[in-house]
């Protein structure tokens, strides 16, 4: 093989190399080092929401001993029981205490299909069905909305006999109320 | 060190500073004998300083050197080799092989001058070569003496110029495999710095894992008690809105009046049936009191006389619609 061959093979090979280099090694390399960086500094972003969750410790405990006492103050609101069912009785019976305080005869209590949900509360809803005079419609009115336990009168629907009709019996005011209250859903929160 | 090398006697000068610091001459007499005295000359023991690198001089009649004109007007490595193939056109030959070397001269600045070249025969300058390397300094150049200061040959022989070409491509060689190398190293300190960061982020995410799970399952259950004392606190505000709408309604009605059915619902909207002296009046005194929103008579307004007065049956709706 005379230098001239030599030197032919040698830039021949030296082209290849080059060109395997620069079009699939360097690309692949490349792509590689691409993918490490990425990976890493995703990593690194996860590290530091990761050290910022950590730097929040001091605030949720202060958060959280603020929003205990909130709900323990808040207990007396809820509606006893775990279920809705025992919920709607709870209702029943703080609506039937209310309603006799205040001479109201409740003819019929219906619970209604209610699925709200509220942070881990469930609603629950009644319509009770009434009789009695204007005084005594009120003062329902107002000892639900002063309860201890709370529950929201949605609607109320009122008829009084005409009174441009001469009549012996006292004003009868007959009706209903639609009303609901919250209970726990999932037991205590923790 | 400069060594001048004329017929049959040879100077050597070591110059420093400008000034020749040291000189000696030796005499011979054959090609063989002129490579011993250069050795010698070379590494004298009273020279004052090892010499760096030798220049040689050839002096006349062993170096030729000549004036061409009329040579085409070609590149400076053309005209090189050009006189090199014609050397016996342009220089005597005694037997031996040439060793030429030619460059242009300047006529001017810009016109190129006639073409100066040199030849000396190849077995001197091998000698030279050969005395040199026995007394182990580099040969910086072997050049014909005479030369015009703006004019550079040099007469170094082959197996020189190829022993340079060769040592100058082993120091391109490593110079590149030392440049790949640390292109190499770099690569690699950056992929080993790049896996040491990223195995100590994991170590930190390993180590923080649980704390971090601890902490995101607290602020979920606060975020859930959070959402019991919102909900909470929202339904006992708005649970006397029916009680305050029926209140101001009652208030708001003039005492003549008499309501015979009443809607309401805790967005404020819903309707009351009347029985009053004039609906007009009804409807000024709710937009007087605001106890109501946007009161509007809902259906006919039916006129009746009771017991010598008249009297309006009406029904007012309110709120955000009518039912």
């Amino acid at each position: 093989m005379t230098p001239r061959d030599r030197r032919a093979v040698f830039l021949g090979a030296a082209v290849v190399g080059l060109a395997v280099l620069v079009l699939r090694l360097a690309p692949a390399a490349a792509r590689a080092h691409a993918a490490a960086r990425d990976g890493l500094a995703a990593r690194s972003a996860l590290l530091a929401r990761m050290r910022a969750d950590l730097a929040e410790t001091k605030r949720l405990e202060d958060s959280g001993a603020v929003i205990r006492r909130r709900l323990a103050s808040l207990a007396p609101a809820v509606l006893a029981g775990r279920s809705a069912a025992d919920a709607g009785a709870d209702l029943a019976s703080h609506l039937a205490v209310a309603a006799d305080r205040q001479g109201v005869r409740l003819t019929r209590t219906e619970p209604l299909p209610d699925s709200a949900l509220g942070g881990g509360l469930g609603r629950v809803t009644l319509r009770a069905t009434l009789e009695s005079d204007g005084v005594g419609v009120v003062g329902l009115l107002r000892a639900l909305a002063e309860a201890d336990a709370v529950m929201v009168v949605d609607a109320v629907r009122l008829e009084v006999a005409d009174p441009l009709v001469p009549r012996r019996r006292p004003e009868l005011v007959r009706g209903d109320l639609t009303v609901s209250g919250w209970y726990l859903e999932r037991g205590e929160p923790r | 060190m400069r060594l001048r090398v004329g017929r049959g006697r040879a100077r050597a000068e070591l110059v420093g500073g400008g000034a020749a610091l040291w000189a000696a001459e030796v005499e011979f007499a054959s090609v063989g004998e002129l490579g011993v005295a250069v050795a010698a000359l070379l590494v004298r023991d009273d020279l004052p300083a090892r010499p760096g690198a030798v220049r040689f001089e050839i002096e006349p009649p062993l170096a030729q050197l000549r004036t061409l004109g009329g040579l085409p007007p070609v590149r400076p490595d053309q005209l090189r080799e050009l006189v090199a193939t014609q050397s016996g056109r342009f220089f005597r030959r005694n037997g031996h092989p040439l060793v030429t070397d030619a460059a242009w001269t300047l006529a001017d600045r810009r016109t190129r001058g006639p073409a100066m070249a040199a030849a000396v025969e190849e077995p001197w300058v091998e000698t030279l070569v050969d005395g040199a390397r026995t007394a182990g300094v580099p040969v910086l150049a072997i050049e014909p003496a005479g030369l015009p200061a703006d004019v550079s040959l040099d007469l170094v022989p082959p197996t020189e110029r190829r022993r340079r070409r060769a040592h100058t491509l082993v120091g391109v060689r490593r110079l590149a495999f030392a440049v790949a190398m640390v292109w190499v190293a770099a690569g690699a300190v950056y992929l080993a710095r790049l896996s040491h960061e990223r195995a100590a982020v994991e170590r930190e995410i390993a180590g923080l894992a649980t704390p971090v799970a601890a902490v995101q399952r607290a602020r979920r259950a606060l975020g859930a008690t959070a959402g019991i004392v919102e909900t909470l606190e929202r339904e006992r505000a708005a649970r006397g809105a029916v009680l305050g709408s029926l209140a101001g309604l009652i208030a708001a009605l003039p005492d003549s009046d008499f309501a015979t059915a009443l809607t309401l619902d805790a967005t404020g909207s819903g309707e009351v049936s009347l029985v009053a002296r004039r609906s007009s009046e009804v409807i000024a005194a709710l937009e007087t009191s605001a106890a109501v929103v946007s009161p509007r008579i809902a259906g006919a307004v039916m006129r009746e006389s009771v017991a010598g007065r008249d009297r309006e049956r009406f029904t007012i709706a309110f709120g955000g619609g009518s039912r």
